[in-house]
């Protein structure tokens, strides 16, 4: 029997759990919803909803007796790292631009003042 | 609750018009493209960026330099010089499906042209967990779960 960080890390081994993921990074969604995204039996996709729950990575907002209203939610803390790394690709970005900038400013007439490149 | 947009910007002031802006950026990028092993799918490989310089052109991570031939890491979406470049962008270990869709905008301002990069990850939902290029910030999520899963 896996025990249970085993099997934590095998929670997002799986393409279909990472992208409900994500979808609900973007915002909570019904049961519904997510049936209809997946090539696959609604048990299969009940099984990596209950897997991700049980992972703590997210939570049932709603839970009338419609199961297909039930309304999933990804965790507060579990954005953070989503937020992070796209942080990691803002810095990816910012460093790329600014070897841009310093090649635009190398290449300007000489004799001309370079401007400072100015970051956001 | 909050949610995350699946979106990083970026931006920078650079001297000169935009068209000229727009030529660098494309023409130029075999140069101005950083030389660190987290900007290249295959550093050891990889001998320059290189974009075939119209719609429907690709950004080829160059790794014969005699041909411009290697790793096609992006398909030119929308070619409109001087204001706007888009791309998608994808790499080998996303599933095939996936994509993302970088987006570059050349504005005329007082200094010169601002150039903003949009990177867009709504169709590349993997990317998080796929990406060593981009570093380590789905391992923190793998921390978090196991954090959990000892509590």
């Amino acid at each position: 029997m896996p025990d249970k960080l085993d099997r934590t890390f095998g929670i997002l081994a799986d393409a279909t759990r990472r992208e409900i993921v994500m979808m609900l990074a973007r915002r909570p969604h019904r049961a519904a919803e997510l049936f209809e995204r997946f090539r696959m039996t609604q048990p299969a996709v009940s099984r990596h909803l209950r897997l991700l729950r049980q992972s703590g990575l997210v939570d049932v907002r709603a839970e009338p007796d419609d199961q297909r209203a039930r309304e999933y939610a990804l965790r507060p803390e579990a954005l953070r790292p989503v937020e992070r790394w796209l942080e990691e690709v803002t810095t990816f970005w910012k460093a790329q631009l600014d070897s841009f900038a310093r090649y635009v400013e190398g290449r300007q007439r000489p004799g001309e003042r370079p401007r400072r490149p100015r970051h956001r | 609750m909050s949610q995350v947009e699946m979106v990083a910007r970026t931006r920078v002031v650079v001297p000169g018009p935009p068209s000229e802006a727009f030529r660098l950026f494309t023409e130029g990028i075999g140069t101005w493209w950083k030389r660190g092993t987290q900007f290249w799918v295959d550093p050891e490989r990889g001998r320059a960026m290189r974009f075939e310089s119209r719609p429907g052109g690709r950004l080829i991570e160059v790794y014969d330099e005699r041909n411009g031939e290697g790793l096609e890491l992006g398909r030119i979406t929308a070619w409109e010089p001087p204001h706007h470049l888009a791309l998608t962008w994808r790499i080998p270990t996303w599933p095939d499906h996936e994509v993302s869709d970088i987006d570059v905008r050349f504005v005329v301002v007082e200094q010169g042209t601002e150039v903003t990069v949009l990177h867009d990850f709504t169709r590349a939902p993997s990317a998080p967990t796929r990406s060593r290029i981009y570093g380590d910030g789905w391992k923190v999520l793998l921390d978090l779960l196991a954090a959990h899963a000892r509590a």
